[in-house]
């Protein structure tokens, strides 16, 4: 079973504009998957058939092994948490604890069982301290730690992200990505929409590629290092990738993926030197 | 946030709360308010009006929170009082310039005045005395519609948003020359017709977002009741 499946699905839009053609995905449970592509590439459609807010044309999504359809909705986003982009979009509460109690008491649960999950969702985002607050005096960043508490109080299987990391600080990303780290520790599948080809490559372990609307590739995160993909994606390659493609001298065969990978081939490179050197 | 902020009823802390239960205290302030809003007697008033600004005095309410927000109401209710003494039928009197108020008019518009003095004040006293969160659960003790209350927490939630994309509208223009000078000319009346477009066009897409995030999240329709 996969976590999410596509089957030819395809979504156009009132004005006649393809927004997804045909496209056949298959994600599996627990993965960490990052969606690249240009803007237009029809990346939000796509995150927005997965919650049900658009229902495929043609085709098939299923979501745990269930197919989507008009009368299961509100089943399938228990199961898949969406976090929007701008996270004022989703906090619209009077208070921080209000904003997070909003999806579960849409799920019709107990007090007590709302109090319980809205807490621990808020303390596993490091927010518990502003429950009382109002948004508007919130950081971006704490906004948006907030929307994916109101997401995580749900306690959905899949959770998917558009893109987490725009106009967050560097100190805001980090605290991010250790979230979604821990999150998929959980064993939740993650799925999000990003431009940050360097956030994708040292965070996912399998990558999406959309251009156009059409599947461009799907596959490990090689595909970030594979000029040709990059280029017909309109992306470019990982700063450390750029950064080893300008030194062709130090005869890598292989561009490093990410910094860890950049590591162990310099680690090696000095290696080989120093037993190649007299000593 | 510096203009949401007048909006900000978060803002205004006051030191003692009146009277202990929330809810007694929503109660007595709205039945003042009302009383206030519908009473003709001058005598009333005034002891109501003075009644409730030392109530304000002894609650320790911020006075630049309560000067701010009347800073907002000025406009709206001068603007339209303003007209009554001319507009009344009654006992005619000469003014200035051969203009002619009504002595009628001239006493609804100061009891009008008054009122909304008064009004004003109590209103600062509950929103100063009483959280947001407090508030709405006792209006909907008392019986106020979930949709009205839901109505006003999200303009609360949004007004800050929407003041927050007006600054930085105005910040843009004042990067690309807009300085107060420009600003008061007759072609900033075409420049605000834009502003109030775009913020309407951006609203409504807003509005898009919010009902999206809110059904992703399980929303149906509005909640029938809430504990």
């Amino acid at each position: 079973m996969y976590a999410i499946e596509f089957q030819n699905v395809t979504y156009q839009y009132p004005n006649g504009m393809d927004a997804l053609k045909d496209i056949n995905l298959k994600i599996p449970v627990g993965a960490k998957v990052a969606l690249l592509g240009p803007n237009g590439a029809g990346k939000s459609t796509l995150l927005h058939h997965l919650n049900g807010l658009k229902l495929p044309q043609k085709g098939k999504v299923s979501i745990m092994g269930e197919e989507l359809t008009k009368k299961n909705v509100s089943l399938i986003r228990q199961k898949v948490g969406l976090v929007f982009q701008d996270p004022d979009d989703q906090v619209f509460s009077s208070t921080v604890l209000e904003d997070v109690e909003f999806g579960p008491r849409n799920l019709k649960k107990s007090e007590q069982e709302i109090q319980e999950v809205c807490l621990a969702a808020l303390g596993n985002v490091g927010m518990l301290e502003y429950k009382e607050s109002a948004p508007y005096h919130l950081s971006y960043g704490q906004k948006k730690r907030v929307a994916i508490a109101g997401v995580l109080a749900m306690k959905p299987e899949i959770i998917i992200l558009d893109e987490p990391m725009s106009y967050l600080d560097p100190q805001g990303q980090d605290d991010v990505a250790g979230l979604l780290q821990g999150l998929n520790f959980l064993g939740k599948t993650i799925l999000l929409s990003t431009h940050d080809v360097n956030f994708a490559s040292s965070w996912a372990d399998l990558v999406i590629i959309l251009k156009g609307g059409e599947l461009l590739t799907v596959g490990g995160i090689d595909l970030l290092v594979n000029e040709e993909i990059i280029r017909k994606a309109n992306l470019h390659l990982p700063v450390i990738s750029r950064l080893f493609k300008m030194l062709p001298e130090l005869g890598f065969n292989q561009l490093p993926k990410n910094e860890q990978e950049a590591v162990r081939l310099l680690s090696r490179l000095m290696y080989e030197e120093e037993s190649r050197s007299p000593s | 946030m510096l203009i949401g902020g007048f909006f900000d009823i978060s803002e205004a802390g006051s030191k003692r709360k009146i009277i202990k239960s929330a809810h007694v205290r929503v109660i007595i302030l709205l039945i003042i308010l009302c009383l206030a809003a519908s009473i003709r007697n001058y005598p009333i008033l005034c002891a109501i009006g003075t009644t409730v600004f030392f109530l304000c005095v002894w609650a320790g309410i911020k006075w630049r929170y309560v000067f701010l927000r009347m800073l907002f109401l000025i406009p709206f209710g001068l603007g339209a009082i303003i007209l009554l003494p001319f507009s009344i039928e009654g006992k005619k009197q000469e003014w200035v310039w051969g203009l002619t108020i009504s002595e009628e008019g001239l006493s609804v518009a100061l009891l009008l005045i008054s009122k909304l003095f008064v009004c004003h004040f109590i209103l600062c006293l509950l929103l100063s005395t009483t959280s947001p969160t407090e508030l709405f659960h006792t209006m909907r003790k008392i019986g106020v519609p979930i949709v009205i209350i839901e109505i006003i927490k999200i303009t609360m939630r949004y007004l800050a948003v929407l003041f927050d994309e007006i600054e930085r509208m105005v910040t843009a223009q004042q990067a690309r020359g807009l300085t107060f000078k420009t600003f008061a000319s007759w072609r900033s009346y075409k420049r605000s017709g834009e502003l109030m477009g775009v913020l309407l066009i951006r609203s409504y897409h807003r509005s898009i977002r919010v009902h999206e995030a809110m059904i992703s999240r399980g929303f149906n329709s509005m909640e029938k009741e809430r504990k």
